[in-house]
């Protein structure tokens, strides 16, 4: 057997993301300075697929939010946020906030949005958008959401299997009804706004290719699941998530067939992006990189997954014959709400984990994730986010010591 | 066949039409977090950070059913008036289904934040749910049913305007932690019984208060005299508060009194949220003015994502009508000796009626 290559190098198909993400405002920004032209900003997990097919430009508020924070200017917008009234928390409305200040904000700042896709989802989110829409003149369209649309019936154990084909039957069928009839009304007032008309076939295609690029990324993520070391690094693996905001775009199956594609080529040549034989741990949090990654590294544990990583697979629905109501579904349904820790579960077998980190207070009451996975035998480290410190190393040694 | 006629059935927030409770033969009794701030069996049942949107006031909720408090209700109407108080239903079925006992059956009446013909219809079709439900566990509802339960209930908002006009009348005659105290007592009462209750604190005999200042009370809802009593502990008289009391207005009469129900459902309520923002700050704005105080405060509790974004916005059309105002933001559900009031001290200190 050969010696595993260690290599510390960026993924090319992730950096043309990477690229192809700065350069979005840019464009976007020449974009919108055309006559007559759209620009709209909306929640994820909503109607990129659609704003794509009427030729919108857009961009998900959510991860600007997230941007602006990995710039490091959320100390910045937190500040003016305060000094107009508002005490937080401002995760939600940093974007916002970003263009009340745009001197300061990354990439040369948003362009202002004509489009706002605002959501129900949470009162911080839809009031943020509602302001943010009013304060730019931009047109606003909210859409209700109701977290309880799936969880009025107990969602099987494996929904994380079962929601990609039977999700009619999991979703409240009034919800459904009323999300779907909100997304029509949505797309006839787009159709008004550019002149474009949306053909029931385009549709259909847009939502066969978010189906077959999910299915592509998940072949990429299974390949790391089952390859002794991990070919792809944290950061990589996070940052390829860009690639959900092309969902169902030519751009979109290409990122993700060139990303499987260079994973299995590492695969092939036996590279890994960890220390050969390292151990594997899940990082079942949806924040940021923890600070403490490179003190992992070197102590010998690789990240092996996230939610970010295993999300494709909760994009792709069978259509049932009618892709708009199968795209409302999706808006109302992409995880289980519940308490249920077996999506978890089912990822730590997937993935083969030694372990995963919890992002948790070790003083608070366990969670429900915690304790499924103590009980289950499977070692949990809690780890701050944001720390680096001596502290958070003696929590890790003591994890990958056993102590 | 014999069917069981249960006696109680709870329910949280103004929003819920208590007047179809009792036309179905059953007693409302309007559920409250009664200021618990100890949430032990929430905290290690539901992790806060797995919930969408967690809320000490809800929370408090969630707690006295987790110990079983609310186990002898045939039924709990938990209205989809913010994710906080929606996600309620959500913990109890799962803590249900983790084996809890003693947790009363639940029905979640869920509605659209939105306004147009889908909500409209989708807005109605869960109240018609809700009748359904309630003739399930007791008698048929029926136009002189639900017109007797709809005139107590007329009433009872009647006499809690004549309570208003009284905390708002010169010389404030009863605080307002003792008016919001009695109308607390009275979300335990049916609705013939709560208006008495109020007829009697109104005319009980009291001494004058002295010349204070005139506060009205808004920001986050609340079901404690808390922040009631903070406030007149520092020399203010709160003689009003944001809340969905306002006056009905006059309803057809020859209208049936379930349409009359269903149509006031599918409205926009001051209680639960609702787009576009303004009909929010009108329904305040227009309190305020009823209420005509010295000063505002509002105390916005820090998990209240509605008051965060609103009250500045509110604040903004005060400062327009040169009525001072007070944004106390961050607060907790209940204050206690850990609360900063500094700020309340200064605001309220110095100032003259």
């Amino acid at each position: 057997m050969s010696t595993p290559v260690r290599t510390t190098a960026p993924m090319e198909s992730v950096n043309v993301i990477r690229a192809h993400q700065k350069s979005l405002l840019a464009r976007t920004r020449e974009h919108a300075a055309l006559d007559g032209a759209h620009f709209a900003l909306t929640s994820s997990d909503e109607l990129e697929e659609i704003l794509h097919l009427l030729g919108i430009p857009s961009i998900v508020y959510n991860y600007w939010n997230f941007v602006i924070l990995s710039r490091g200017k959320g100390a910045h917008y937190r500040e003016l946020l305060e000094e107009r009234g508002y005490p937080g928390p401002h995760f939600f409305a940093l974007g916002y906030a970003s263009m009340l200040d745009p001197e300061q904000a990354p990439w040369g700042g948003l362009p202002e949005p004509t489009i706002m896709i605002g959501s129900a989802r949470n009162e911080t989110e839809l009031r943020v958008t509602e302001i943010w829409a009013r304060d730019v003149g931009a047109r606003y369209f909210p859409l209700d959401f109701n977290m309880a649309s799936a969880a009025k019936q107990a969602m099987p154990e494996d929904w994380f299997t079962r929601m990609r084909d039977e999700w009619p039957a999991l979703i409240d069928p009034d919800r459904l009804a009323l999300r779907d009839a909100q997304n029509r009304m949505l797309i006839a007032r787009l159709e008004e706004l550019t002149g474009r008309t949306l053909s029931f076939d385009a549709v259909e295609q847009m939502m066969l290719r978010v189906n077959r690029q999910m299915d592509v990324w998940m072949e990429a993520n299974d390949a790391i699941a089952t390859a002794e070391n991990c070919p792809v690094s944290f950061r990589d693996q996070t940052s390829m998530y860009q690639a959900m905001w092309y969902r169902g775009t030519a751009f979109g199956l290409e990122r993700a067939e060139a990303y499987r594609d260079e994973v299995l080529a590492r695969i092939a040549a036996d590279t890994s992006a960890y220390s050969p034989g390292s151990r594997r741990l899940l990082y079942w949090t949806m924040s940021q990189e923890p600070l403490s990654h490179h003190y992992l590294q070197e102590r010998g544990a690789a990240i092996v997954g996230s939610p970010y990583s295993t999300g494709p697979r909760l994009y792709a629905r069978e259509l049932h014959g009618d892709p708009l109501r199968a795209l409302a579904g999706r808006n109302l349904f992409l995880f289980d709400l519940n308490r249920s820790s077996h999506w978890l579960m089912s990822e730590v077998e997937r993935l083969r984990a030694d372990g995963v980190i919890l992002v948790e207070d070790p003083d608070a009451p366990p969670s429900p994730d915690r304790q499924a996975l103590e009980k289950a035998g499977i070692p949990v480290l809690l780890l701050p986010v944001l720390d680096d410190s001596e502290r958070a190393h003696a929590a890790i040694d003591r994890f990958l010591d056993g102590r | 066949m014999h069917k069981r006629i249960p006696a109680t059935v709870g329910y949280i927030g103004e929003v819920v039409p208590a007047e179809l409770i009792e036309a179905a033969g059953l007693t409302p009794l309007r559920i409250t977090g009664g200021g618990i701030t100890s949430t032990p069996l929430v905290d290690s049942l539901w992790s806060p950070r797995r919930r969408a949107d967690p809320s000490a006031s809800a929370d408090a909720i969630l707690e006295r059913a987790l110990r079983g408090e609310f186990a002898e209700l045939a039924l709990l109407v938990i209205p989809h008036t913010t994710k906080a108080i929606e996600g309620i239903a959500t913990a109890i079925e799962a803590a249900r289904r983790d084996g809890v006992s003693g947790l009363p059956p639940v029905h979640l009446l869920d509605r659209s934040f939105l306004t147009g013909l889908a909500s409209s219809e989708y807005n109605a079709r869960q109240f018609r749910l809700l009748t359904a439900r309630l003739e399930s566990i007791g008698e048929e509802l029926t136009d002189v049913g639900i017109g007797r339960a709809s005139r107590a209930y007329r009433d009872l908002r009647d006499v809690r305007s004549d309570l208003a006009a009284l905390r708002r009348a010169p010389g404030c005659p009863i605080s307002g932690t003792e008016a919001f105290e009695a109308l607390l007592r009275t979300w335990a009462m049916p609705a013939h019984k709560a208006a008495q209750h109020l007829r009697q604190v109104m005319t009980a005999p009291r001494p004058t208060p002295p010349n204070v200042i005139r506060v009205f009370l808004a920001g986050s809802r609340t079901d404690t005299s808390a922040w009631h009593r903070a406030v007149e502990e520092r020399g203010g008289i709160v003689v009003g508060e944001d809340d969905g009391w306002d006056p009905l207005p006059e309803e057809d009469a020859g209208g049936k009194p379930l349409v009359v129900l269903e149509s006031r459902w599918c409205e926009p309520h001051a209680d639960a949220v609702a787009y576009p923002m303004s009909a929010h700050l009108e329904a305040t704005l227009r309190r305020i003015s009823r209420a005509g105080p010295d000063v505002v405060v509002f105390v916005v509790h820090a998990d209240d994502g509605l008051g965060t974004w609103e009250t500045p916005e509110v604040v903004r059309l005060l400062d327009a009508r040169a009525i001072p105002s007070l944004h106390l933001g961050g607060q907790p559900y209940v204050p206690d000796a850990t609360t900063d009031l500094s700020p309340l001290d200064e605001f309220l200190s110095g100032r003259t009626p």
